[in-house]
This record gives C-alpha cells, structure tokens and sequence, in this order.
C-alpha cells in the first residue's frame, strides 16, 4: 500500500548511515570527511590488502556461484522439471540465515570439525593439524563455502524460472537445424539467459563485497575484508580511528551504489527483452 | 531432397494413442498435405519425420534408410514452426547462418550462401534487423530462408500461414509453392485449413484422431471421400439414410446405381452445393423451411414431403422460408457408403 510516509521510510536507513557517518564525526570534533581522508586511507597498505582480499573473495564467490548455478539450472531444466524435491532442496538453503550456515560450515570444515573427526576415524589422518586448513584460512576457502552453499542454489533458482520462460521451441529449433545440445545451450539458452545472470552477478557480487558476519566469524587473522576492516576500526577507542572507518564505509557505500545502479539498468534491459513478445526474458 | 516413408508409425503417450500404425509414401520432390482438426496428431507425426520424437512403434525411411534411430540434428528433415522460432537475439543473418555455423561450414561459404538465400526469399536488405523488427510475413520468408539454406532432404512446414493475415497468406502460399518447386523439395505441409492444403498440395493426407484416412488429390478426396469422416471433415453435406438394393441406393432422393453389396445400413453423402433446388418439377417435392444468407451463396433448410431435410448450397435464384421447391441431385455426386 502506498502512503505517504513510505518513501521517507525505505530512505531512512541511509539518512541514518549519513548521520553516523558524517553527524557523529561532527559530533567528536572532527571537521568532516575530505579528500585527504580518503587519500590517507587509500595509501594505507592494509586498506589496500583489505580492498584486493574483498574484491577477490566476492569475485571468486560470484564466478563459482554463477557459474555453478547456471548449470544447475540448465540441469533442472533437461532432467529434474517438475520434480518437487529438487527445488524444495534448493529451497532451504536460500531461507538458511548466513549466521547458521557459517555455524554448519565451521562444525564441517574446522580442523576439529566433523569431516576432520571422520577422517581420524578413517585413519587419514592422526592429528588435527594434519586436515587441511579450511576455516581461519588466508585463502579464504571457509568463507566462499558459506558464499556457495547460499548463492549457488540463489542462482540456479533464478535462472531456472528464467529458463522456464524461455520457449522450450528456441532448443528444439536449434537442434533442428542440426546443433549439438551444447551448441544449443552456448549459442540459444545462455544468450538468452544473460540479463538474468548480469543480475545474479551483481547480487550476488554485492553481497559477498558488503558481507560482515561471514568474514568476521570465519576469516583469517592474517587480513580483514573491508566490513571487518571498518567495524574493527569503529570500535577501536582512539578517535582517529573512526575517521578511517568511516571513509571505508563510504568507499564500500559508493562500490555498492554503483552495483545497484547497474542492476537498475540491468532491470530495464530485462523489461525491455520481455516487452519484445518474442519468447525473450 | 528425398522421398519419405512411414511404416505403421505409431505413437502413444501416457497410454493414450496419438498416431495409429501410418503408412504413407512422399515421393521425391512431391508437396504433400497432412490435413486434420486440432489434436489430430499432425504436428507430432511432423516431429517425428523430424526426428524430435520417436515413434512407439514402426518406421520412418528417408530413400529406403531407415532413420527412426537418427538423432534430428544428423536428419536434415527441417521444420518451419508455426511461430517462426527464429531466436529473438540473433539477427536476420545470424538466424539464416545458425545451421551452417552448426555444420561448421566456412565464414565465407556460410557469407555466400546467408546472401543468396536472402535473395531468394527477396529480403536481401534485412540481413541486419531483429526478429521484432520483421514482420509477420518477413518473419516467415526468413524462417524458410533458415531451413532452405540448409538443403534439406524435407521441409516440414507446422501450419506455418496460420498466424498471417488472410491477403498476407494467399500471397505467402503462392511464394512457397513457388521456392518449394524451384528448389525441388520434399516438402510436408500440416495445416487444419482445407482451402491450404487444396490449394497447395500435389496429395493431401486426410489424418483424423490419429489415423490417415485418406491420402489423394484434392479434387478426388472432395469428390469420392473414402469414408463419412473424411466427406463430413472435408466440406458440409448432407447424409442420407437408405439400402442397397440389386446394385442401387434406395434413399429419400430416389435411386442411384452403386457398385456396392446389398445392405439394410447404407448411407449416402451428398453435398450441399450437389442438391440442386428448383421451383418445381417433376423430381422429389418440398418447402423451405430455413434460410441463411452466406455471402457467395445462401444455405436453404427444405423439408421433403417424406419428412427428410435437407440442407442445399445455392447462388442463383432466391426462396424464402414457406416456397414449395423441388429437389434433385446427379447420379455422380451421390457417395454411398455402407453403415
């Protein structure tokens, strides 16, 4: 239903993050962000390992998650259409809370974890140690299973509605005309299928890049991601500090703002594609 | 080009039967007609030419070969959906290329033969556009365009007029007729339109509930229907009730010499535009009791004085409701059929 109050309500997590932002330094003395802040920032090397390890866990998260999910689709699509289970298995794991699913990957892939303990019980291995590090890892490994577990049944979701909705006759014209199946699936379904993963991509980017409960509860001593990175210096008692994090705040505000932008355009490119009544999503 | 058989196809879903044990021979080069209601099976037997289902049970031979196991990529029977199906992303060119690219065929052969084709079909400028930017009869020229390049051995045309406007379709059947001999294809139409398939095809093949009833000219199969379903299918008539007696049909209309067995169950078919109305005469008597005006003719509802009614076809002279008329019809128009 729409009111009047309603546009001011959605924008008021944003007046509220501008006021803590930019309000609350106010309030302790300081002068207000500036370029020099940022510049500050930028050339600190931690702020640039936190910006590359960031970067390079969401990226890896959205390619294997995209990528995974796209072909679970298509495997939906070819074998399991029609089958409940398949998507009511698909299902759980997008309503499973991050906070859960980081508890399940740790008690699982932790060197004391349960596939560890199995191991030992196995006679792979003889001490923990000896299981390979998968959680608190500087690779990143426990934190992108997390990311995974939750994005790739997301994706395979999606794109399966859209693949759905793409004339099944697209694949039956295709191998008409003589297409192998995999000709048929690069050169018809996922072209096809492209402003739907350009907005799985975006999603799923942007939240591995804002993520803070997964990174912090799982991640490595060694770096901090960005989220992590800001919330540390937040709570650090020297004053300074906050300045940082506020100006990493803004740096993650302005990254994610511009995803959110490009999925705008993206939403009406797909719009666009519907409208043309030829079978399109 | 090739000629195509079907030995007892048969084709059952879910225990229901769609086809019943076809046979049918296409010769080389020949355009046949399949002819049926919705639901009659039409577009499955055309996938099954095509190699996109396999029949539950028998044969399909492309000169002699049997090919029922081929996959339909390796077949080269190319259909023509109802619909286009050409892909909404691709341009003219890419969509009239996509079979070529399949076969892995030169950038150059693949430019050369796209070219030709779009002459062919005499849209040598569209090349460029999107599907969405074609219209409907554009559309269609490059649908055939995509499955003519290919050389097929059979074009399987999917009632491929039916979403045309009725000028636009007139126009793009005489195109069709035209490429399909110019190119001497094999060529499968399926189409629930009488006047199409008449209009078109060398044979028809009548195909009802799953069965091909018959399979002739469109002259022979409108004049001498094989059965009632296939003459009530094909044009309106009326049947009349009576017995074969010595070698003639004994009906509300008189005698007619058939080349039948005696039988207490016969039934003649007539057609409306075969019951010939007069003012009077000496032939079977009645009044007129309905009357429709139909553009080209006008349909009359005439009760006989034996209590049958009929319906007749006339364009000549006009009857209202209550004139006393007399009826007749040809020896040669009178179909008998036993039961």
């Amino acid at each position: 239903m729409h009111t009047p109050s309603k546009p001011y309500l959605l924008a008021a997590p944003l007046a509220i993050f501008l006021a803590l932002t930019f309000g609350v330094s106010l309030s302790i003395g300081v002068s207000g962000l500036t370029p020099e802040h940022f510049y500050a920032v930028f050339a600190n090397r931690d702020f640039t390992v936190s910006l590359v390890a960031t970067l390079s866990v969401a990226a890896i998260a959205t390619l294997i998650s995209n990528v995974g999910g796209a072909v679970l689709a298509f495997f939906m699509l070819k074998v399991a259409t029609g089958r409940a289970w398949v998507r009511h298995s698909l299902q759980l794991p997008i309503i499973m809370p991050h906070l859960v699913v980081t508890i399940i990957v740790f008690h699982f892939f932790a060197q004391t974890g349960i596939i560890a303990r199995l191991a030992w019980w196995a006679g792979l291995i003889e001490h923990p140690n000896q299981f390979p590090l998968l959680v608190f890892d500087r690779l990143a490994i426990g934190i992108i299973l997390v990311y995974l577990y939750k994005q790739i049944p997301f994706v395979a979701m999606v794109c399966f509605d859209s693949l759905k909705s793409i004339s099944h006759r697209f694949g039956e014209a295709g191998e008409n005309l003589g297409a192998t199946p995999w000709q048929v699936a690069m050169w018809i379904y996922l072209p096809l299928l492209r402003p739907t993963l350009l907005a799985t991509i975006l999603i799923t980017f942007a939240f591995a890049f804002g993520a803070f409960e997964v990174p912090f509860l799982l991640g490595t001593p060694a770096w901090r991601t960005l989220p992590v990175e800001a919330y540390v210096l937040y709570t650090n008692i020297d004053p300074g500090a906050r300045e940082r994090a506020m100006t990493i705040n803004v740096t993650i505000a302005a990254i994610s703002l511009g995803l959110a932008l490009i999925y705008s355009k993206t939403e009406r490119l797909i719009a666009h594609y519907r409208a043309d009544g030829e079978g399109r999503i | 080009m090739a000629r195509v058989t079907l030995l007892g196809v048969t084709m059952t879903f879910d225990a229901k039967q769609i086809l019943d044990r076809l046979d049918l021979d296409i010769k080389n080069g020949e355009l046949v007609a399949l002819l049926g209601p919705s639901g009659s099976g039409k577009t499955t037997l055309l996938k099954l030419i095509a190699g996109l289902l396999s029949p539950s049970a028998g044969q399909v031979l492309f000169d002699g070969v049997d090919v029922t196991t081929v996959p339909a990529r390796k077949r080269q029977a190319i259909i023509v959906f109802q619909d286009h199906c050409l892909f909404p992303h691709m341009t003219v060119r890419e969509n009239i290329a996509f079979g070529l690219r399949a076969r892995s065929e030169s950038r150059l052969a693949i430019d050369k033969k796209v070219s030709h084709i779009l002459q062919v079909v005499q849209l040598p400028e569209r090349g460029g556009s999107y599907p969405h930017e074609l219209s409907g009869g554009e559309k269609q020229r490059i649908a055939l365009a995509r499955a003519c390049v290919l050389e097929p051995r059979v074009l399987l045309l999917d009632e491929p007029f039916s979403n045309l406007d009725v000028n636009l379709r007139i126009s793009m059947r005489e195109f069709v007729v035209a490429l399909q001999r110019e190119l001497k294809l094999t060529c499968v139409l399926v189409t629930h339109d009488k006047e199409e398939a008449f209009a078109m095809a060398e044979r028809v093949a009548v195909l009802l509930d799953g069965r091909l009833e018959q399979v002739d000219t469109a002259e022979n199969l409108y004049a001498k229907p094989a059965n009632r379903k296939v003459a009530a299918f094909l044009g309106e008539c009326n049947f009349l009730p009576g017995k074969i007696l010595a070698g003639r049909f004994h009906c509300c209309l008189g005698a007619f010499p058939v080349d039948l067995p005696d039988s207490d169950h016969a039934t003649g078919m007539l057609r409306y535009e075969h019951l010939e109305v007069r003012r009077s005469g000496d032939e079977v008597r009645g009044r007129i009791v309905g009357r429709a005006f139909a553009g080209r003719h006008t349909t009359y509802r005439i009760e006989l004085d034996s209590g049958a009614v009929l319906t007749a076809a006339a364009c000549q002279e006009l009857y209202s409701v209550g004139d006393a008329v007399s009826v007749a019809c040809a020896e040669r128009d009178m179909n008998v059929y036993i039961g």
